[in-house]
């Protein structure tokens, strides 16, 4: 009996194991392994030479060559890269959770008489695509000296991301019972008092929803980072990435291993944080 | 107190990115995410480095889907690089029509540089009279084949049209695909309808509309070419799924023998490279099609990419010598040996540099072609282009009737004149 099927059987109330379960864990198997594949792929095929590669697409490698790797770590700074997105991630994702926090902390609770206005604006600015505004951002910048900059980056990457913040923040702050804040009115506690010591710490999970999808979409931004920054030290990942991809001709084993490389920081980051990711995730979507 | 920190910031910024100071060029190129490219523009810089150590260059490097974005971004912006690598044709031609591109008609008179180019090349970065950039490298497609395994199956070259198809069908049927195919990008099946109007009409159509001729026309070969086009994709002829693949993916079923022609350009040599063994390239001519008015020897070929100088560049003596350097012959025979490829400068595409298979092509197919026809795709405007692409994936997945898909390119080609 397998080890999954045994601690299924004694966790609860499933005591036997029925046709059900077994259809159950063979669709879940073939799940998990249709999810794996493709990074075992990329995994083992990294040690091919990219003529092995041409021959056959999914055959193991007959050599051990570590080749690609060397390759992949002269082609290009991933190292620098890695460190540009991470200050540029960081930035973002801090400058949106701290505006988005105060604005929907301010129009849940305070419900100011032009809160439809607000609202109209913030879809408004969701509508716009990000291509449109390009040619203005580079202009803007331009005169603010902001070109080629990390700020450059991080300033309309949180632009763009801080409405649609708010609204997941303000969703939050609604479903609080006004009692609370009521109560600690009348206890004296003043205004920025009452946000800071009684809304933000039950609105801890909420922010760090709000942080963790910013996080994975600033991490994976291409458009702002290929279009602001210029200097070959200054590139984040994703575009130091198509340095590895070619117009007609790509080594394959390079760029998988480049991609490899690529995905440890934020593989390692989900390792440690799994948990907290998985329950904020989860936090934002069911409401008490 | 916190606002006021800001703004020295914002100040100290500014002052920092002072424009370039005398003696500086700012230079962006797209030779970036392929090795030869990056070997070819290493070796040219160091070259200039060396050779005029005054002129210092601020180079900015972008691979080509993601340089095309950024490019348009800071010319449209007013913010334009003063050396910048660009495509021929509708590309060039939107910077040419806002005023953007400083014409190279004065400094390429002087000295020969001018002569030293093939005319043909010159004619695709020339608008309203004037050169507005200097061409670097030709492509021409051609048929490719795997020599070896045509001898394994005892198959012929073909010569015309019909034996083309015949020849497919006997792929077919020994479980082969005969043409490889990956259209995602929507440019590969280019070639196959331009060849065929090539042909049947003659070369020189779409140059007509770009051209502003009131009779200019497709009609009423265009048709036709769309009909054979979806006859091969209906037959099977194509790989299974080809409007979904890459072109690189398709290039994997030719190179390990799973496919056994695929019409494509020069830079096929550069991507057979890696090819497993028991693979040997060669080419063959765009076979000739029964009763076409076009010259049947004429060669699908143009210019791939261009250097030019922005109309705002401050120093323009500065940005003439780099690119005077960029296309003279020693450093053009360089980029033929790197790349394998034809160059825009007259007998730099040496035998030595090019090796036997892009030499065959150079030195036979092109010296005998009638005419050389620029690509259609990228001479005309970037509106006509989607056209093109959506109607012929149309045609190929059989969703567009060829006759409505002449007519769609036709009408978006006059809109555009």
């Amino acid at each position: 009996m397998s080890k999954r099927a045994a601690t299924l059987a004694a966790s609860g109330p499933v005591t036997r194991v029925t046709p059900t379960t077994i259809v159950v864990l063979a669709v879940l198997t073939a799940h998990v392994l249709m999810v794996i594949f493709p990074f075992v792929w990329m995994g083992y095929s990294t040690f091919k030479t990219n003529k092995e590669f041409m021959r056959s697409v999914w055959s193991l490698p007959t050599t051990f060559s570590f080749d690609a790797y060397i390759g992949a770590w002269s082609g290009g700074a991933l190292g620098t890269y890695a460190m540009n997105s991470l200050w540029i991630m960081a930035g973002a994702t801090l400058l949106t959770v701290i505006v988005a926090t105060l604005a929907g902390y301010a129009l849940a609770v305070y419900k100011p008489r032009w809160m439809a206005g607000v609202e109209l604006s913030l879809m408004a600015a969701m509508a716009i695509p990000a291509y449109v505004a390009l040619v203005p951002l580079v202009v803007l910048l331009r005169n603010a000296g902001l070109l080629d900059t990390h700020l450059g980056v991080i300033l309309p990457t949180a632009a763009f991301n801080i409405p649609v913040s708010i609204f997941i923040m303000r969703a939050f702050f609604v479903t609080l019972p006004r009692e609370l804040f009521d109560a600690a009115r009348l206890d004296g506690t003043g205004e920025f008092g009452i946000f800071r010591h009684i809304a933000m710490p039950i609105a801890w999970p909420a922010m760090f929803t709000v942080a963790v999808v910013n996080m994975i979409w600033v991490w994976n931004d291409f458009l702002f980072p290929v279009v602001f920054i210029n200097s070959p030290a200054r590139k984040t990942l994703p575009v130091g990435l198509t340095d590895f991809v070619g117009e007609h001709i790509t080594n394959y084993p390079v760029m998988l291993a480049a991609i490899l490389i690529a995905a440890i920081a934020p593989l390692v980051l989900f390792v440690f944080f799994e948990r907290q990711i998985t329950s904020a995730l989860l936090g934002g979507a069911v409401k008490e | 107190m916190r606002l006021k920190g800001l703004l020295a910031m914002g100040v100290a910024v500014m002052l920092g990115a002072a424009p370039a100071a005398a003696g500086e060029l700012s230079f962006w190129h797209a030779y970036a995410g392929q090795q030869d490219k990056t070997d070819f523009i290493n070796f040219a810089l160091d070259a200039f480095a060396k050779a005029h150590p005054d002129i210092k260059l601020d180079v900015v490097p972008a691979e080509q889907s993601a340089y095309k974005t950024k490019l348009n971004t800071a010319m449209a912006s007013g913010n334009p690089p003063d050396v910048f690598y660009t495509l021929p044709g509708g590309f060039l031609g939107a910077f040419v029509d806002g005023g953007q591109m400083y014409a190279l008609d004065e400094d390429l008179a002087k000295d020969g540089w001018g002569a030293s180019f093939l005319e043909s090349a010159l004619a695709q970065t020339t608008k309203n009279g004037k050169v507005y950039a200097a061409p670097v490298d030709v492509d021409a497609a051609v048929f490719w084949y795997n020599k070896a395994l045509f001898a394994e199956h005892g198959w012929e070259v073909p010569k015309t049209y019909d034996e083309l198809v015949a020849l497919a069908e006997k792929i077919k049927g020994e479980g082969l695909i005969p043409f490889a195919l990956g259209n995602k990008d929507s440019w590969p099946a280019t070639f196959w309808f331009q060849y065929l109007e090539m042909r049947l009409k003659g070369s020189g159509a779409v140059a007509a509309f770009v051209n502003k001729d009131a009779d200019a026309t497709l009609q009423p070969e265009a048709a036709d070419a769309f009909a054979r086009i979806a006859d091969l994709a209906q037959k099977g002829y194509f790989p299974i799924g080809f409007n979904g693949m890459s072109d690189q993916e398709a290039n994997m079923l030719f190179l390990n023998g799973q496919a056994a022609m695929l019409l494509n350009g020069t830079w096929q040599i550069g991507a057979s490279k890696d090819a497993p063994e028991g693979f040997e390239l060669a080419s063959f001519a765009f076979p000739e099609v029964a009763g076409g008015k076009g010259d049947q020897t004429d060669v699908l070929a143009g210019v791939a990419a261009a250097f030019g100088i922005s109309e705002k560049a401050a120093n323009k003596a500065d940005a003439v010598t780099l690119l005077r350097f960029l296309t003279s012959p020693e450093v053009m025979t360089k980029y033929v040996d790197l790349r394998k490829t034809m160059v825009t400068v007259k007998d730099a595409t040496t035998e030595a540099a090019a090796g036997p298979v892009l030499y065959g092509i150079s030195n036979g197919l092109m010296k005998s072609a009638g005419h050389l026809d620029p690509f259609y795709d990228t001479a005309m405007q970037p509106k006509a282009t989607n056209a093109y692409y959506t109607s012929l994936q149309g045609v190929l997945d059989g969703s567009v009737k060829p006759e409505d898909a002449a007519k769609k390119l036709e009408d978006a080609l006059k809109a555009g004149q």
